[in-house]
């Protein structure tokens, strides 16, 4: 067991289904520590058979997977990954509080009795805090909105203190405010040197956390820094006739007229400007003052956003 | 003799008919509860004097009804609702049988005997069986919306609620017929097995219709007329027949199935290399 | 007056065959409300109904064949639960249909042996059990399986609510959720053959679900779910016997009605406190 590897790493991990699809082929991605890499593609790509993989949940044809230098059970016994699920399969009735809930984050540290220390409540405390449910610690899950229900998944995650941190589209169906909440969180973590891998098909928020974007169709096609890797020629590889372009000439944006722009995109962003092949990224207060910073002369704005 | 066993067969091809529907919309363990929550209905029906036939249909329907009415009021689950449901009826029905002293056996009334049927109980399958088909006669299409998807039946302008009532009636009334031939334990399988081996052998239903009742008509005739040498235990005799009627189709299905899925998987070649990575 | 009313309340426990029944129908009703709880949470409430039923060929075949009766049902049990999965691994229909494929069909090879093979067994007492009858082998098995499955409980509660509430969760804490699926269903098998010579299948099949719903209609956490689930559980016991002793009525089917009742009270005391509660807030 080596202890002195700090990344994760996937090598040439092909799964094929009992029904004979072939979900991933070859894919190959490492993701070093302190960093937050984003798992790019369109639905049916193999991103959640990726995660299924280095959970333990389906076992690759062939490959090998490495979490911090073990295998996927070993790592799965020492607590080294965590898993916030996209929440779909839970039966809301089931008699749990909010605090039982991240209390379960905990499980793998305690005895057979699963008997919790102080610790363990300090700390189901301190996720609960984090994702700022303190006050809804004592309600059954069930009556939480989708958002906080998010949250507490993630509270639960962050209760089990893992290396390794995978998000499954935590995204979906929560609003802008917690969505920028989680961010927070996110790249709080990755300073202190956790790896996090997000699964995500909402690319307007891709290049404002993440460090590291991996394409994935049936394989990964690329992966490696954001600045490089996130462009419109790969976001096109990867999301084929899905992506749609929208290109400004000078005569629809000129600096001098003062004139301003706003796109209305539907994943709840105000917009988005790009300069030099670059995406940026701002909210409605700040895109008058970068409208009228940008040089007529550089390549133009490209907006690509996914579209279903 | 010869009427009891082919009236045998008529309560199997109603409840093989009815099993197809039953299937489709998930109803199976409903019937289970069904065919039990009818008990105190004859108990009830013998002390008050009238015809068992109604008095277990009335409280089948009764049954029914009250796990419409939960499901919709709680969260519990719908087999935990089935199983309070029939478990109290049930036991009511037991209560009043050991506390008022009835000529009723409770064994017949749970393990049914084809020796114990008499004449009127022929009349009583015979009105039951006819008011059954005649309704499936002019509903059949709908209802057979209705199980398949409800959701879609309401936006058609179906009345769901009326269908929905009527699919429980007309579970109640064949339970309450294939009582007198199987008992109250077995009617259940009457209603589930030959409608499960039809599927497993078609996937068209009016195919499955004709498979599913053609099965349920040869193992109650057969079964009724062997269960003769078994001391009565006829339920017993027309279900085994069917599990095993069962047991075959899964196998044969499953050899299908096997070889049409290695066809599958030979021609789907996915070649690697326009998937690989590049980096 | 007061003296004799006294005497008469305390009549049941002058008998030891009362005593008996009391002692084993508490313990017996003390597990299975506490299984209740989670069979009912993942939507496997007629387990009871479907295990009671297929342990029945089982049964007649051990008696058949001199061997202890509670090792044939319990084969025919676990016969059932491999018939179910070997049909679900082959055919693409519902598990519900699949489940009363397997028990009816287990359950009329019984009724057909039962009534070839001679035996003194009384159908009945299967049926309806024979708490008032019970020997004394079988109340002494009966007992110390119900203390090892309550040993299981006191160990694995917490990690059972995590499997069934989050079974993707649990294992990827490394948790063998198959162990404690198993686990379950086979301690359910035992328990429910143990409690089928006491109590009789209805009551059994009874007795893993009502407390149980009771316990969730009531409770939000799970904790407080097996607390309540256990005392209906156990009260509906004691008063179903004692009512049924001095009413002449089975016991079982005493039991299953008591059962009931203190759901639909304790439920609508519930809903009556909220819609009071609601009113004035």
């Amino acid at each position: 067991m080596n202890g002195h590897i700090t990344e994760v790493e996937f090598y040439n991990i092909s799964v094929i289904y009992n029904n004979g699809t072939h979900a991933l082929v070859n894919a190959s991605l490492r993701v070093p520590s302190g960093t937050i890499c984003a798992l790019v593609g369109a639905n049916g790509s193999g991103k959640s058979t990726l995660f299924k993989a280095a959970l333990g949940l389906v076992t690759p044809h062939s490959g090998r997977i490495s979490l911090l230098g073990r295998r996927v059970q070993e790592a799965l016994k020492e607590g080294l990954v965590s898993y916030v699920p996209q929440a779909e399969e839970i039966d809301w009735n089931f008699p749990v509080l909010v605090e039982d809930v991240v209390l379960m984050g905990r499980y793998a540290k305690m005895n057979m009795l699963k008997i919790p220390s102080t610790k363990d409540l300090q700390v189901v405390k301190e996720s609960l805090a984090k994702v700022e449910l303190q006050h809804l610690a004592k309600r059954q899950i069930g009556e939480l909105s989708g958002g906080q229900k998010k949250r507490v998944f993630l509270a639960r995650s962050l209760a089990q203190e893992a290396k390794i941190i995978l998000l499954d589209e935590p995204f979906t169906g929560v609003d802008v405010n917690t969505e920028l909440k989680i961010i927070e969180l996110l790249k709080d973590l990755r300073n202190k040197g956790h790896i996090i891998i997000v699964s995500t098909h909402n690319l307007g928020s891709v290049p404002e956390f993440c460090d590291e974007v991996a394409l994935v169709k049936n394989s990964i096609l690329k992966y490696g820094k954001t600045e490089e890797i996130f462009n419109e020629k790969n976001l096109a590889l990867t999301f084929g006739d899905a992506l749609r372009h929208f290109r400004f000439e000078h005569s629809t944006v000129d600096n001098q007229d003062g004139k301003s722009i706003m796109l209305i995109t539907d994943d709840e962003r105000p917009l988005v400007l790009g300069r030099g092949g670059h995406l940026e990224y701002s909210d409605t207060k700040g895109k008058e003052h970068l409208l009228k910073d940008r040089h007529p002369t550089n390549e133009d704005n490209n907006d690509s956003k996914n579209k279903k | 003799m010869i009427r009891a066993i082919l009236m045998t067969g008529l309560i199997g091809i109603t409840c093989a008919f009815l099993s197809c529907f039953i299937t489709l919309k998930g109803w199976s363990l409903m019937g289970d509860a069904l065919s039990h929550s009818v008990v105190p209905g004859v108990a009830l029906a013998y002390y008050l004097k009238f015809p068992f036939s109604i008095g277990a249909f009335l409280t089948g329907l009764l049954a029914a009804l009250s796990m419409s009415l939960i499901k919709v009021k709680s969260k519990l689950k719908e087999d935990a609702i089935i199983g309070i449901v029939f478990t109290t009826f049930l036991a009511i029905g037991i209560f009043l049988l050991s506390i008022f002293p009835s000529q009723i056996q409770i064994q017949t009334i749970v393990l049914g005997n084809v020796l114990s049927i008499s004449d009127m109980d022929i009349q009583q399958v015979l009105i039951i069986s006819s008011i059954t088909f005649c309704f499936f006669l002019f509903q059949w299409k709908n209802l057979l919306v209705f199980c398949f998807d409800p959701i879609f039946a309401r936006t058609v302008g179906l009345n769901t609620i009326f269908l929905h009532v009527l699919l429980l009636a007309l579970l109640s009334a064949t339970a309450v017929a294939a009582l007198k031939a199987v008992g109250a334990c077995l009617v259940v399988a009457m209603l589930i097995t030959p409608g499960a081996t039809a599927y497993l052998l078609t996937k068209q239903f009016s195919k499955m219709l004709f498979i599913s009742t053609t099965l349920g008509f040869f193992s109650s005739v057969f079964g009724a007329y062997f269960s003769f040498f078994f001391d009565g235990a006829t339920g017993g005799c027309i279900v085994l027949l069917q599990s095993c009627f069962f047991i075959i189709a899964l196998y044969y299905s499953s050899h299908k199935n096997k070889k049409s899925q290695k066809i599958i998987l030979e021609n789907s070649n996915i070649s690697s290399e326009s998937l690989g990575p590049t980096l | 007056m007061n003296i004799s009313f006294l005497d008469s309340l305390l009549l049941p426990f002058q008998f030891e065959f009362m005593t008996d029944a009391f002692i084993l129908g508490m313990c017996i009703s003390l597990l299975c409300s506490l299984f209740s709880c989670f069979l009912i949470l993942k939507g496997q409430s007629l387990i009871g109904d479907a295990l009671s039923h297929s342990v029945l060929p089982g049964i007649i075949i051990a008696h058949a064949l001199k061997i202890p009766l509670t090792i044939g049902a319990f084969a025919s049990g676990i016969f059932s639960i491999y018939a179910t999965k070997h049909i679900r691994d082959r055919s693409s229909l519902k598990d519900d249909t699949i489940l009363g494929v397997v028990f009816t069909g287990l359950f009329a090879l019984g009724l057909v042996l039962f009534a070839k093979i001679p035996t003194d067994l009384h159908l009945d007492h299967i049926l309806f059990g024979n708490i008032l009858g019970i020997e004394r082998t079988d109340f002494w098995e009966a007992l110390i399986i119900c203390f090892f499955c309550f040993l299981f409980f006191i160990f694995y509660f917490r990690s059972l609510t995590i499997c069934h509430f989050d079974e993707v969760f649990a294992r990827t804490i490394g948790m063998n959720t198959s162990f404690f699926r198993y686990a379950l269903l086979v301690l359910v098998a035992l328990l429910i053959i143990t409690s089928i010579k006491a109590l009789g299948i209805l009551l059994v099949i009874a007795l893993l679900i009502t407390p149980g719903c009771t316990g969730h209609l009531l409770t939000k956490k799970m904790g407080h779910m097996l607390f309540v689930s256990a005392i209906v559980g156990v009260l509906a016991c004691l008063l179903g016997i004692y009512i049924s002793f001095f009413i002449d009525a089975s016991p079982s089917a005493s039991i299953v009605l008591v059962q009931t009742s203190l759901l639909v009270i304790l439920v609508g005391i519930g809903k009556l406190k909220k819609l009071i509660s609601n009113s004035i807030g």
